[in-house]
């Protein structure tokens, strides 16, 4: 796996998941909270990698 | 008639709960008879830490004079029995060069962690204080 979006897909989906197990007790809420923290998880480093994009290190 | 998860997890010592859960993951909840839970946990728990060292990620060495590789060897403590299993294979020696090496090293110290916090709350759990 040399995808840095792949690796960030599968990274977000784990935690997402792990938390959303953990945080919420009924399956309908952790399976509408999972989804939502894993659309944060995304879109969130997608954000950040093109508000980066001006500033190389 | 089925015992709730409050009175299953309070026949429990709680300390042997949070043991028992640092060390196979999810092994806390599936105690006090949150099996869904624990399952989830048993499940993708170890397979972030395989995935970390999938990655060429490092388990790092207890070393003090340098305290962030002591924090982070710490964290990778905290998967439990997968790591003992890792070291005994002499896995997770980590490749320094590999385009995937810092997501390797995040797998897997963001699984120790994760697990530690697991842990707490099957001792929550445990002791009484959450459903």
């Amino acid at each position: 796996m040399r995808s840095h979006f792949g690796v960030l897909l599968i990274f977000a989906f784990c935690v997402s998941t792990i938390f959303a197990v953990l945080l919420r007790d009924d399956v309908r809420e952790q399976v509408r909270f999972g989804a939502r923290l894993f659309g944060a998880f995304v879109l969130g480093a997608y954000l950040l990698g093109w508000l980066m994009y001006p500033f190389p290190l | 008639m089925r015992a709730t998860t409050i009175e299953r997890a309070q026949g429990a010592n709680p300390l042997l709960v949070w043991i028992a859960a640092w060390l196979v993951p999810g092994a806390g909840h599936l105690w006090s008879g949150q099996r869904l839970k624990g399952f989830v946990f048993l499940v993708m728990l170890p397979a972030m830490f395989a995935i970390g060292l999938a990655l060429e990620g490092r388990l790092f060495p207890f070393e003090l004079d340098q305290p962030l590789v002591a924090l982070a060897a710490i964290a990778d403590l905290g998967i439990g029995l997968p790591y003992f299993i890792a070291r005994l294979l002499a896995a997770g020696g980590g490749d320094v060069i590999a385009v995937t090496y810092e997501y390797g090293n995040t797998f897997l110290i963001v699984a120790g962690l994760l697990n530690l916090l697991v842990a707490f709350d099957a001792f929550d759990v445990a002791a009484g204080r959450k459903g």
